[in-house]
Formats: C-alpha cells, structure tokens, sequence
C-alpha cells in the first residue's frame, strides 16, 4: 500500500506520483506531477466514467504533492541550516532522507496508536 | 444512488443543496458524453495541465517565502547583489532539497512501508 494511503497495488503508478516530469513535456511545465491523466490508463468507458476516473487521479495528485510540498519546507528548514552554497552536502543529504522517513513513522505511528486507542474505547464500551 | 439519502434526510436545505450539486455533476458527465473521444482527451489534458499549474505556483510560492527569509535582509531599497547570489544558492538547494524528498518517498514506496 502507497505511504499516501491509496489502495492500488500498482507500484509504478506509485513511484510515478512521487516523480516530477523533466523536460520536454509540454503539458507539465518541469514540475507537475507525472502521474498523469494521460498516462494512468483511463478507458473510454464512456463520459462518466472517464471523469470520475480522471477526478480521482487529479485527487490523488494534489494529496502526494501536497505532501511533498509540505515534506521538502521540513526538510529545507530541518537540515539547510547554514548560508546556500552550490549543491547539498551529503549530511544534508543524508538528514532530509530521515527526515522524510521520521515524518512517515511518526504519521504511522500516531494513526496506529490513535485506531488502538479507539478501539479499546469501543471494547470498553460492550461491557 | 443518490436520491435515497436525499428522501430519509430530515433537512431539506440540505436535501436541495446536495440534489443541486448531483445534478450539476450529472451535467457535466452528460456534457462529456456529447464529445468525441478526441475532445474528451483534449478536456482531461487540459485539467492535467491546470493541476500542473497549480503544483507549479505552490512551488514558487513556497521558494520566494523560504529564499526570502534565509537571505533578504532589511537595508537599502532593492535586493542586492549578495542577496540576490544567496536568492540563487537558496533556490538552487530547495529544488535539490525537493528531489531528494522524493527520491526517498520512491524508496520508502518501493520497500513496501
């Protein structure tokens, strides 16, 4: 299952929502999200169907570039401390890859924690 | 589907706000059915490309707000040259900062977590 949540087992489709495009698609602009519309395999299932689809790669879209987004300020703020220079170091490197997976721990640890918590408290609640 | 909830809801302000908002989406499903397969495409290319625009401006948005704090300083009237060289070390390492986030989201996909 994709840290995001989703429920597809496509793991291409996963690393291609993560990835920027580069270059020469026209229709990204160098940093949209590359999990396109276009490349998803939407059918012609007919209009409905065809938007429903779409809306919901676009969603899904939006959420992991969110996280993105929101992941990389933590990470600049976290580990580019000093004055910019050319190019990364690799303990700043090296801090903004435990940075990202200490926030997916800590986002899974607090979800697993709180569904334990709850379901005791409905347990609880049969007595 | 939908009409059943609508009928067991005791409001019927929000009956009519939610009857309003289906009806508006089965528009636009009955639009996209009257288009050939080529302007359907056309259609979710281009709402590909407004996202793109969107994550697009985000990105900018969030490197002004950064490089702006990491390097303007308060005196003189423009951005200076020393601020405007750390402006471009600034923006050069978030956009590293940002590829290396998702080169660990892709190996943190890939190990199965």
């Amino acid at each position: 299952m994709p840290w995001w949540g989703g429920g597809s087992d496509d793991s291409s489709s996963a690393s291609a929502a993560t990835k920027d495009f580069t270059s020469d698609d026209a229709t990204s602009a160098g940093y949209g999200a590359s999990e396109n519309i276009m490349t998803s395999g939407i059918g012609s299932g007919g209009g409905m169907a065809e938007l429903q689809q779409a809306s919901m790669v676009l969603q899904q879209q939006m959420l992991v570039q969110q996280v993105i987004a929101d992941l990389t300020d933590k990470s600049y703020e976290k580990c580019v401390t000093s004055k910019p220079t050319d190019g990364l170091s690799g303990s700043q490197v090296a801090c903004i890859k435990a940075t990202v997976n200490k926030w997916l721990d800590a986002n899974e640890f607090i979800t697993g924690r709180l569904a334990k918590k709850q379901q005791m408290q409905s347990q609880q609640g049969q007595f | 589907q939908s009409n059943q909830v609508y009928k067991s809801s005791a409001s019927s302000v929000y009956c009519i706000h939610h009857q309003q908002r289906f009806q508006k989406t089965q528009r636009q499903y009955r639009i996209m059915d009257q288009l050939s397969p080529e302007q359907r495409q056309a259609v979710l290319m281009q709402a590909q490309q407004e996202a793109n625009q969107r994550i697009m401006q985000d990105l900018i948005q969030r490197m002004v707000k950064t490089c702006f704090n990491k390097c303007a300083g308060t005196s003189g009237e423009r951005l200076d040259s020393r601020e405007q060289s750390c402006m471009a070390s600034c923006q050069d390492q978030y956009l590293e900062t940002r590829a290396q986030v998702q080169k660990s989201l892709e190996q943190r996909q890939s190990s199965g977590m």
